[in-house]
């Protein structure tokens, strides 16, 4: 027998160097890629990590100021997440299987918080069941004291659970209701129907949906420096850190800390959960068939549980409305339009906040689609690492994001510290993981022979990208534009440390108004940040004429 | 490279995914002009090795030359070899003219020579005045037309097509197998055709690659591969065979065995004492209730049969409790029961050595 030499598969790290440098289009995309990756995110987190020495360590760990807030946050973040989350999904369980009336206005109303920042919530507490709270003072002449871990709970709870309905609606409706109908084909029904089937098939879900609101729990800014009093949190900490004594190294151990803990469930989920996922979030729904499971007396709890979420969502904004609209209310309730003109109309905060929110979305979108298209569809080295860098932000808190950035940029020739430019790169790298996940979700509903098609009829990787990808994403890409869009503008414990005074966001003047009383300038500017981004909503939805669901709800 | 009329030309190729042989030392020489098939079962390789040709996927080993210039290491975009995509792939957001121009303005052809090409394209497939629909507003079969005029419009000396007509219904299937034949003889154009149906290969094809588990089994025109099949998973896989197995003892210097006490002789010479196999063609049975003067007669017994229309299908068991299927045509309401005798003509078995 002839000896043979047994021909291997040509794979690996030389094979995809050389196909990339065939395909210069590919080889400068590449690069930009790594490029930004580099400078925005390997660079400033490596230099948060390496900069507390190993005193500064010793002296955060044996701080009982520190360790404390290091056990309020988790503590505070663990109830508010549990509570966001169960009232998440019984509200995404009563949208998706049960045909109660009103589940439009629900949805609507159980959005709204979701669309101005979280401090918002916080703010509207206070004006209504705070010490001098028009509910809980004026009306019903109580003393109420919200300070502490338990108004904290109670807000950060209300101010999540829209996060924690938006994800965990996706997860129900990806769940085929042929497999749930088969079930019911073999025999099970009601509460065995929904234990063995539904919430087995949720749970993978319903976990990752409790990390992302734990990991904004976690480096929530505004509401524990608003409501939580002496109740110190890590965020606050931090930030009394930075501004008080200018103690970066100090700082960035704190911030270390709050990343420990979200990296310990992102790890969970990423060869945990994963590996049990039944169900792709991103998958199509079965349409046509309808779920009607639940007995009569289950959808009435279900619906008295909706009413009362959604009267005191509409409760709190009615006293953000309020306040926006009256001298004081409750005290002076005269009306007046000066907090809202001087907030909305004629801030320039507001404008400042506007422009740099629609200029991150719109990196984020672009650099979005360029991840998801380099991921999802080429070869190239180092791709596995793209990836995770593209997701690492997810399970990172905003306030690590954000005090990375100060330690990085605050010395020349890298001197951005002060510019819009830092709070655009803060914003952007927040948003990266939305834009990238609805691009490879975009991807993966374009059938892969069609830009293999383009290639066939001698299209290179730039004009596929622009001819092919880009005209069929579309509206995908205006979905997470617009999402982008508003939790840029959102957004508080990523820029709260690389606002100036020429470059103030109004997310963050929301809470300093709240702090020096001026309650009706803070609310007009809240309510003014809700109607932006509503009116921003509407009109996406009017130019792209409903083809799209921004929340695929 | 000096053969005007060569086109294409495999050497060697390999292809391996992880641990398996997907493709095995191929070597192919394929005209210019003629309508190839690449034929076999699912996980054979014949949509890898289209898909070779194309550019998608790497060589492990071997070359590919498209008209004496060696193509193997180029990109797709740089090899100009159009191809009809299984699931149509065009771009939903194009309207046909669009999607059938698309290859032209790549190639930045001026506009009036596209718009020209374009329309006589369309032409050729009979889409004339479909020009602004959109993908999602026509038929599946039209669908498909545009698909073909797409890769067609390059004008390409070669032209592959990845079972194009998977997707359509019998009745379609079987009109659009004509016309595209017949463009393929109108243009002077080479087709390489990938399908699994073997009806589709013997009725259009010049030429048949037979693949299995990555090996070509046979390379031969639609008769060849049917009458003489070079091995016994050619022979199954078309149509349908009887197989019988035993020790060469050659009649006449032809190839013989003793099958149940009657003597087979095939139909090619082989003195060579070795162990042969021969498959017999359920239309080169008959069945008798009496023995037939001059032919092989083997006794059976019917089991069961399947009326189909043109034919009656037996499924016979001989005394050695083999299963032999025999076919009858324009039987009229006559029917075989019990006892039979299978007979074979002389020389109708064919010959399989491995």
């Amino acid at each position: 027998m002839e000896k043979e030499k047994k021909i291997r598969e040509k794979k690996g790290f030389l094979v995809d160097w050389s196909d990339m440098l065939k395909d210069p289009g590919l080889t400068a995309a590449v690069a930009v890629m790594f490029l930004v990756f580099g400078l925005f995110i390997i660079f400033p987190f490596s230099k948060l990590v390496i900069l507390p020495a190993l005193s500064d360590w010793a002296s955060a760990f044996t701080s009982s100021k520190v360790m404390t807030a290091f056990w309020h946050t988790i503590v505070s973040s663990l109830l508010a997440t549990t509570t966001a989350i169960v009232l998440g999904f019984i509200f995404a369980y009563a949208m998706n299987y049960t045909n109660i009336p009103g589940k439009k206005f629900f949805r609507v109303v159980a959005l709204l918080p979701n669309m101005a920042p979280s401090v918002m919530t916080g703010l509207a507490f206070l004006l209504l069941f705070g010490r001098r709270g028009v509910i809980t003072y004026r009306i019903l002449h109580l003393t109420f004291d919200p300070y502490g871990w338990f108004g904290l709970w109670i807000v950060q709870s209300l101010a999540f659970f829209p996060l924690a309905y938006i994800t965990i609606s996706g997860v129900l409706k990806a769940i085929s209701p042929n497999i749930e109908l088969s079930a019911q084909n073999l025999g099970a029904s009601g509460f065995r129907l929904f234990r063995t089937v539904t919430l087995q098939l949720a749970t993978p879900g319903i976990a990752s949906a409790y990390l992302l609101v734990f990991i904004n729990a976690l480096a929530d800014f505004g509401n524990p420096k608003l409501i939580g009093g002496n109740y110190t949190t890590l965020a606050t900490l931090a930030y009394a850190t930075v501004t008080g004594n200018y103690d970066m190294p100090l700082a960035a151990a704190l911030s270390l800390f709050l990343v420990v803990p979200s990296l310990l469930m992102f790890f969970v989920q990423k060869f945990y959960l994963d590996r049990k996922s039944f169900v792709t979030v991103t998958g199509k729904p079965t349409s046509g068939l309808t779920r009607d499971f639940v007995s009569f007396p289950v959808k009435c709890v279900l619906f008295v549980i909706c009413t009362v979420v959604c009267l005191i969502v509409l409760t709190l904004i009615g006293g953000v409305v309020g306040f926006s609209f009256t001298e004081t209310l409750g005290v002076n309730n005269a009306f007046t339009f000066e907090h809202f003109y001087s907030n909305v109309l004629n801030s320039k905060t507001m404008w400042v906040s506007w422009r740099l929110s629609m200029i991150a979305a719109v990196v984020t979108a672009c650099f979005g689609v360029l991840l998801g298209y380099l991921v999802t569809r080429k070869r190239f080295p180092g791709r596995g690492l793209a990836d995770f860098l593209a997701m690492l932000p997810a399970s990172l808190p905003g306030t690590f994001i954000g005090i990375s950035l100060i330690v990085a940029f605050n010395k020349k020739p890298l001197l951005l510290t002060g510019t819009a430019v830092i709070i655009i790169i803060g914003m952007v790298i927040r948003q990266i993981p939305v834009g990238y996940r609805n691009a490879v979700a975009g991807f993966k509903q374009i059938d892969k022979s069609i830009e293999e098609a383009a290639a066939n009829l001698g299209s290179g990787s730039v004009r596929t990208f622009q001819t092919i990808v880009m005209p069929m994403l579309k509206n995908s890409i205006s979905i997470c534009l617009v999402y982008s869009f508003m939790k840029c503008m959102n957004t508080l414990s990523t820029v709260i440390f690389l606002v100036s005074a020429k470059y103030n966001v109004a997310s963050n003047t929301i809470m300093n108004l709240a702090d020096w009383g001026a309650y009706g300038d803070a609310a007009a500017t809240a309510l003014g940040m809700l109607l932006i981004i509503l009116a921003t909503f509407g009109i996406v939805k009017l130019i792209l004429r409903d083809k799209i669901n921004i929340f695929d709800l | 490279m000096s053969d005007q009329n060569l086109l294409l030309q495999l050497k060697d190729i390999v292809k391996v995914f992880g641990d398996n042989v997907i493709i095995n030392h191929i070597s192919l020489d394929i005209e210019r002009g003629k309508f190839i098939t690449f034929l076999g079962p699912s996980g054979c390789g014949k949509t890898t090795l289209l898909r070779m040709i194309a550019g998608f996927y790497h060589l492990d080993s071997g070359n590919i030359y498209l008209n004496g210039n060696e193509i193997s290491g180029l990109p797709p975009q740089k090899r100009n070899t159009p191809m009809v995509f299984q699931e149509y792939a065009l771009f939903p957001h194009m309207t046909v003219e669009g999607n059938v121009s698309y290859g032209l303005k790549n190639q930045k052809m001026p506009k009036e020579e596209i718009q020209k090409k374009v329309k006589e394209t369309l032409e050729l497939v009979n889409l004339s005045g479909f020009e602004k629909r959109y993908p999602n507003q026509m038929s599946g079969g039209q669908q498909q037309r545009v698909a073909i005029a797409r890769a067609l419009v390059n004008s390409a000396d070669l032209l592959l097509l990845d079972e194009p007509l998977s997707n359509l219904d019998a009745k379609l299937r079987e009109s659009v197998r004509v016309e595209l034949r017949l463009i393929q003889q109108k243009l002077g154009i080479t087709m390489l055709y990938v399908t699994h149906d073997q009806q589709e290969a013997l009725s259009m094809s010049d030429k048949i690659l037979v693949l299995n588990k990555g090996n070509v089994e046979q390379y031969g025109a639609p008769r060849e591969i049917y009458f003489k099949p070079r091995t016994r998973f050619v022979a199954d896989f078309i149509g349908v065979a009887n197989f019988i197995e035993g020790d060469n003892e050659p009649e006449g210097g032809m190839a013989a065995l003793a099958y149940g006490g009657e003597k087979v002789v095939g139909d090619e010479a082989l003195g060579e004492a070795r162990k042969i196999t021969f498959s017999i063609r359920p239309e080169s049975a008959l069945l008798s209730e009496e023995k037939v003067e001059g032919m092989v007669n083997i006794p059976g017994r019917v089991k069961h049969y399947m009326f189909l229309g043109e034919k009656v299908r037996y499924f016979v068991e001989d005394q050695l409790g083999k299963e032999w299927i025999v076919d009858a045509f324009d039987t009229g309401m006559t029917v075989h029961e019990g006892d039979v005798y299978i007979t074979v003509q002389q020389g109708k078995a064919h010959l399989i050595v491995e």
